[in-house]
């Protein structure tokens, strides 16, 4: 017991001391604007000022490309980093952990962002998203009152919208080849997927993104559902709309031939599944079908989505893949 | 007939034809046949044997002790709003059991009941602190002093929960919702974890139905009755704790089932705690077998936390109980 209170009360302390070490970051951060370099008018084919429509309908008008840019979600920063502006990002959120640059770079927070520390960072523009955008909207305004330009990127849903984000983000950044170079890419790699999964046999597919007792699962309108599509998967949970929690007893009455795990915070993630009291009547549980992959690569409507179809499409059909 | 004999009948009854509505009612539809039938479906046997069973008699288990807990609180505490929820012994088990997770604590000769004890333990320290300090306020413990120290102390051990969840990060994220009460996916090893403390602790109650009635009147009058008052009481207040401890390690925090059951019972049956105990034990067993029930199967094939339906429920039953007694005055 006495051991338990001393380290309870040593991590009491570490919260007080990390966010005091919080505060004295924020004093230091004004120096970022001391050089406000810009980047040449023209850059590819788009012309500064240029005005863009964000994904909530608003009128951004560049007037250069942003020489400091700060990312508010790990998707916008994945797309930032990969069109090469590494220099130009000067603050990303607290979820953000790929590439690696991006664990270098000052944190803003997540849902909950940080505006003083925004503020004080003085970027050109904020890549905020729409998904979290009714939650922070106070929290952007008072970013724009403070003179900051707000750029908030539209909820792809699908990859069509994936790759307009990009190539949006692209244009307002003056990367617009780039752009083009990744959407060229991603869409060769879908491709690629696509023929590879084209004639194999229909499998019925449970996708979990929580642990029991709560399991939750993407059902219909979700991004997951269209990965699903793509490759010619069946969803069991499609006959209900977005995110929810599914009743195990369904789980086994629907018996998907392939389970994928979708968290990785449970070291035991996949044992634990197979271990579930009823669960050895699934299929996927028989075959040992039952199989990790990485959510953010999945998830993150970014340049990886490629990869994240490739790694779900493995997932439920290696035999296309001969392996 | 004696009124009492009814009482039981009825009670029994109850649960008798909840269970069996738990156990063939589902978001999947069986056969019933597949209890008996050996020769079933391999996905009827497992959902029948291995998920809804278990969850049945849990959710039977954790209603009973909430349910018995409550009602040995309200009449020790002779405040009818006491149960183990708004005392905060609720959030002191849950505390318990997440320092039990959170510091990988396991101890060889506890073996699986580790998370139970340390639950009990967190739920027995949080009664006698908050009865110790409503005490200390106000001498003659008001009906709103003990509840204020509870609700104090509920909030002070749930921002404890949250700080803790917050310096883990992930690990303990499938904690938040087993916090929000559940008896989902828990199965037959739970069973085993919390049985032996369920009939240690309604036991230790059920021996002292007798010495709860001579409580109403007042200690000094139990006293005068015979009875040893300070062991009786510790007795008592370790016993709800014990079951307090058993419900909260194997289901979370489950709202409102101790304060609702005791009161329906004493209603329909009267204020008799030979009686009362155990009548408050098989309603209870069947009111959370049925919100359990009803979370799993209302918006099928989601699932709803059970803990949502009790509160549903108990928190106008809540405020009822608070008007009643302010109108009538003291119980």
């Amino acid at each position: 017991m006495k051991k338990m209170w001393q380290l309870w009360l040593t991590s009491i302390l570490a919260v007080f001391l990390l966010a005091a070490c919080g505060g004295t970051a924020t004093e230091d951060k004004p120096k970022v604007d001391e050089t406000p370099q810009t980047e040449e008018v023209a850059t590819g084919e788009v012309e500064f000022p240029l005005t863009i429509k964000d994904g909530i309908g608003n009128e951004i008008t560049f007037e250069t490309a942003p020489a400091t840019i700060v990312s508010m979600m790990p998707s916008n920063t994945e797309i930032l980093f990969e069109l090469g502006l590494n220099d130009e990002i000067i603050g990303v959120s607290d979820y953000d952990d790929y590439p690696e640059e991006a664990l270098e770079k000052d944190k803003i927070g997540a849902q909950e962002f940080n505006v003083e520390e925004i503020v004080a960072m003085d970027p050109d523009v904020v890549f905020g998203h729409e998904s979290g955008y009714d939650m922070g909207e106070e929290g952007y305004d008072q970013i724009r009152d403070a003179g900051i330009q707000v750029f908030i990127v539209k909820n792809a849903t699908n990859f069509e919208e994936t790759y307009e984000t990009i190539t949006t983000i692209g244009e307002a950044t003056g990367k617009v080849e780039e752009a083009k170079t990744i959407v060229a890419d991603m869409r060769a790699k879908v491709e690629e997927v696509v023929e590879k999964t084209e004639n194999v046999e229909q499998k019925t597919v449970f996708v979990e993104t929580s642990p029991s007792p709560e399991i939750y699962t993407p059902g219909n309108k979700t991004f997951m559902q269209e990965m699903l599509d793509v490759i010619g998967a069946k969803n069991v949970a499609d006959d209900t709309e977005g995110w929810f929690m599914m009743e195990p007893e369904t789980i086994l009455d629907r018996n998907p031939e392939v389970i994928i795990v979708m968290y990785d915070y449970i070291d035991t993630a996949v044992e634990d599944v197979y271990a579930r009291d009823g669960f050895d009547a699934i299929t996927a549980i028989k075959d040992e079908q039952v199989i990790q992959v990485d959510e953010n690569i999945t998830s993150r409507t970014g340049p990886r989505l490629a990869e994240g179809l490739e790694a779900i499409a493995k997932a439920i059909y290696p035999e296309a893949f001969g392996e | 007939m004696s009124k009492s004999s009814v009482a039981y009948i009825v009670s029994a009854a109850t649960l008798l034809v909840v269970a069996w509505l738990g156990v063939s009612i589902g978001s999947v539809q069986i056969p019933i046949s597949t209890l008996w039938n050996t020769g079933a479906d391999a996905t009827a046997t497992n959902i029948l044997w291995k998920i809804r069973m278990p969850r049945v008699i849990l959710a039977g288990l954790v209603g009973a002790s909430l349910a018995i807990a409550g009602a040995a609180f309200q009449g020790l505490l002779k405040n009818p709003l006491a149960d183990p929820y708004t005392l905060g012994v609720s959030s002191g088990a849950s505390v318990g059991a997440v320092m039990t997770l959170f510091f990988g604590i396991s101890i060889p000769v506890l073996g699986i009941y580790t998370l139970p004890v340390f639950s009990m333990v967190g739920a027995g320290l949080t009664m006698f602190i908050v009865i110790g300090f409503a005490r200390l306020v106000d001498r003659s413990m008001k009906m709103e002093t003990i509840i204020l120290t509870g609700i104090i102390f509920g909030s002070f051990l749930g921002s404890v929960l949250s700080l803790m969840i917050a310096l883990t990060g992930e690990e303990l994220r499938q904690i938040i919702g087993w916090l929000l009460g559940s008896v989902s996916m828990r199965g037959w090893s739970h069973i085993t974890m919390i049985l032996p403390f369920v009939i240690i602790g309604s036991v230790m109650l059920w021996l002292n139905r007798r010495e709860l009635n001579a409580m109403l009147f007042g200690e000094e009058r139990a006293h005068h009755l015979g009875v040893n008052v300070k062991r009786r009481k510790y007795s008592i207040l370790i016993g709800g704790s014990i079951l307090t401890g058993a419900a909260v390690a194997v289901s979370g925090t489950i709202g409102f089932v101790g304060l609702v059951v005791p009161h329906m019972t004493r209603l329909l049956w009267g204020s008799d705690h030979r009686h009362l105990l155990t009548l408050s034990f098989m309603n209870g067993a069947s009111l959370l077998i049925i919100c359990d029930l009803i979370a799993r199967t209302i918006i099928s094939p989601t699932e709803l936390p059970v803990g949502v339906i009790t509160a549903f429920i108990g928190a106008p039953v809540f405020a009822f109980i608070f008007y009643r007694q302010r109108r009538k005055g003291a119980m």
